[in-house]
């Protein structure tokens, strides 16, 4: 009896060690990948992943023609966009990187030199190279070559609820001090109005906000030469303080809101100004409600009559599975005006592609209050940049920038350590 | 003849046994040995971007000692561990004896009591993160409507008050559990005792301070201790209500480790804090098992 019973654990153990065994086989299946490509043969399938059910309808259209055009079946995964940075990390650490993924271009250096993508450029028609923008095709460029494909994109700048304004008897500012000089007359907290909403809590959110200060007050995150940080200077720390003063008059949820809450808070009318895209009227006009009390206007300047839009651009990535070639002719029928532009057009972004603005009236119009204030600001978008470590740096300078707005430092102070700290990790 | 029968029984017997303890041998040599100096090896060692390993000796220690968030992390450990534990096990002294006496609905209470503990975290952070919103939230409309405040109050995104926000949090939702283990050892307290103290004309504070309390400590010791160590690894409350932030106002130690290991793939150093966590979390497996040797009994 007792031996039988051994006899059974031990084949317990040995099937769990089995069953562990079989992740190293199914592995292998990428060589097999990257054997059937250097040949005739197709795979049967390849993965593209989106983030936030962005353009999940869409996509799976797209997916279905390609199918029945190659016989290869487009597996589309939706992954959440607060973890898709650790996710898509920790899976390429493993060598299990999907085909292709919506991405931020943020990641487009770090993941060049980590060996984990292809260059996109390599892979894809000259047809689709030259229908992207100059502008989109160098945010994803390193070294000169487009690494990744600009996908979505977005030129973010301040929009004022015109009622408030008119309420208040205050016109539409061009300055960023001209705004700070109105902003207690839009104030009024016990009646819930009040002059902005912006983000000093949150670590990617809140440099969405303040970048575009910190540019026009003529600061940047890095010097020329990406050697060393630029704003622990007079030009940066005035820029910090401006957001410190401004936050005095602002919706008092920063610490603890994303974009969104910005978006909210704009949308519902509690805060005269905030600094985002086209979004916040899509949704209204998604609801059927009034959206004529907003007013586009250009980005604000700083002293020196500088001025910078946030331009946000999201890329396609081609990861290095040995799928390159079938996956870039998927990436190349979804880059077209029928499928991404219509997401691009429904979201209410800005489209990179020449085609799009011939094949999409809506991306023509004058008069669309949803796109044409946004393409006209292009020229002067200015994007975050591609660093190694970028997440870290950003955090960095965010969670300084948080502290200065809370009064736990100085804004000499909190921009000091941190350009310490980004110099540091900029060295590493 | 018939020793050396014995004797290979006695061998077979122990190899048998051995073949018993095997598979538990080898989960635990699998699942926590091997993990642990893989860890351990990590943390001497700095991974760059492009997958080279550089062999750094103790750097990682170094650079996380002399980080300057790093004295502010520690104080959140220390305030959320400790601080934690007083007021888990405080709030549940409090319910345990208060479900101790026989009373009306006393079974209903017992289960409403009980579900902040079987919440789940996730449901229980979203409803909390509702209560503390600054522009909407009933807990900011409450103190508005007492006078206490007449501005909105971002608690979660305020750097002085984010952790004491979210360890309310945590306190809900443990100390019940805390209640139910202390209600279970009062329960195992001989009334006799009780009686025999009434006689002598000892009131309810002296009842409670000179039984109960010194009858119940060994196991609130052991409890404390338990829930100490789930404090320092709680990660989840954390993350859910305010990732640490803002600013790091909200972090503790496990935060750290996630944020470098997934967010910033700083593996090595990532792993130098989990070291570190190690060292002080054997402290408190140290003083648990110490704690079960010590017994109080009037018997």
């Amino acid at each position: 009896m007792k031996k039988a019973l051994a006899l059974i654990l031990a084949l317990m153990m040995v099937f769990a060690f089995t069953a562990c065994t079989q992740e190293s086989a199914t592995t292998t299946s990428g060589d097999e990948a990257q054997a059937a490509e250097s040949g005739t043969e197709l795979p049967e399938s390849i993965t593209y992943v989106t983030l936030g059910s962005t353009g999940l309808d869409t996509l799976k259209q797209a997916a279905e023609e390609f199918e029945s055009e190659t016989g290869v079946e487009v597996i589309i995964e939706d992954w959440a966009y607060s973890d898709a940075y650790q996710k898509i990390l920790t899976l390429a650490e493993g060598g299990n990187m999907p085909d292709a993924m919506y991405g931020f271009a943020s990641w487009t250096r770090e993941f060049k030199e980590a060996g984990y993508i292809s260059c996109a450029e390599d892979y894809i028609g000259q047809d689709l190279f030259n229908d992207f923008s100059e502008a989109a095709r160098s945010v994803c460029s390193v070294d000169g070559k487009m690494w990744t494909m600009p996908s979505y994109m977005s030129v973010r700048t301040i929009l004022f609820n015109q009622n408030m304004l008119d309420a208040a008897g205050v016109s539409v500012p061009t300055t960023w001090d001209e705004l700070l000089e109105i902003a207690p007359k839009l104030y009024d907290p016990e009646n819930g109005q009040y002059a902005y909403s912006l983000v000093a809590g949150h670590a990617k959110n809140t440099l969405d906000c303040f970048l575009p200060i910190l540019w026009a007050y003529g600061a940047d995150v890095t010097n020329e030469d990406g050697t060393a940080n630029g704003f622990a200077n007079e030009e940066g720390i005035a820029a910090l303080q401006m957001y410190v003063d401004l936050a005095q008059y602002a919706v008092p949820d920063y610490g603890e809101a994303t974009i969104n809450e910005t978006q909210s808070n704009f949308t519902n009318q509690v805060a005269a100004a905030y600094f985002h895209n086209a979004q916040g009227m899509r949704a209204l006009a998604d609801a059927g409600e009034d959206y004529s009390w907003v007013t586009i206007a250009e980005p604000l300047a700083g002293p020196d009559g500088e001025k910078y839009a946030l331009g946000v651009m999201d890329i396609d990535i081609l990861f290095a599975t040995g799928n390159e070639e079938i996956t870039a002719k998927f990436l190349e029928l979804w880059h077209t005006a029928q499928y991404q532009g219509s997401v691009i057009e429904d979201a209410g972004w800005v489209p990179n592609q020449q085609s799009y603005f011939d094949e999409r009236p809506a991306f023509s119009d004058e008069t669309n209050v949803m796109v044409a204030p946004f393409c006209a600001l292009e020229p002067i978008a200015k994007f975050k940049p591609s660093l190694i470590g970028w997440e870290e740096i950003q955090k960095v300078m965010a969670d300084y920038v948080t502290k200065a707005v809370m009064g736990e430092m100085s804004a000499t102070d909190a921009f000091t350590a941190a350009g310490e700290q980004v110099d540091k990790l900029l060295a590493d | 003849m018939k020793k050396p029968k014995r004797i290979d029984r006695n061998k077979r017997e122990k190899w048998l046994n051995m073949l018993y303890i095997l598979p538990m041998l080898a989960v635990y040599v699998v699942f926590i040995l091997y993990p642990m100096t893989s860890v351990m090896k990590l943390s001497l060692f700095d991974k760059k971007i492009n997958g080279d390993m550089i062999f750094v000796g103790l750097q990682n220690f170094v650079d996380f000692f002399t980080n300057v968030d790093t004295p502010r992390v520690f104080l959140n450990t220390a305030i959320w561990v400790f601080l934690g534990v007083f007021l888990k096990l405080g709030l549940g002294l409090i319910m345990a004896l208060a479900l101790y006496k026989k009373f009306y609905g006393k079974k209903l209470i017992t289960g409403i009591m009980l579900i902040p503990y079987a919440m789940p975290a996730a449901v229980a952070c979203m409803i909390w993160r509702l209560l503390y919103n600054p522009m909407f939230g009933h807990i900011g409309q409450f103190l508005r409507d007492l006078g206490i405040t007449t501005q909105a109050v971002g608690f979660l995104g305020n750097t002085k008050t984010s952790l004491i926000a979210v360890m309310i949090v945590n306190v809900w939702a443990v100390a019940p559990f805390c209640a139910l283990n202390i209600l279970s050892t009062l329960y195992s307290i001989p009334k006799y005792i009780y009686e025999a103290a009434s006689i002598d004309g000892a009131n309810a504070w002296q009842r409670f301070r000179c039984i109960t309390m010194p009858l119940i400590s060994s196991s609130m010791r052991t409890l404390g201790i338990l829930i100490g160590i789930w404090a320092f690894n709680s990660f989840d409350v954390i993350y859910m209500m305010t990732q640490g932030g803002p600013a790091n106002s909200s972090a503790i130690l496990v935060n750290l480790i996630y944020d470098n290991a997934f967010r910033f793939n700083n593996r090595g150093y990532s792993a130098a804090i989990s070291v570190v966590s190690f060292v002080l979390l054997s402290v408190f497996a140290i003083l648990y098992v110490r704690a079960k040797e010590d017994e109080v009994s009037y018997e």
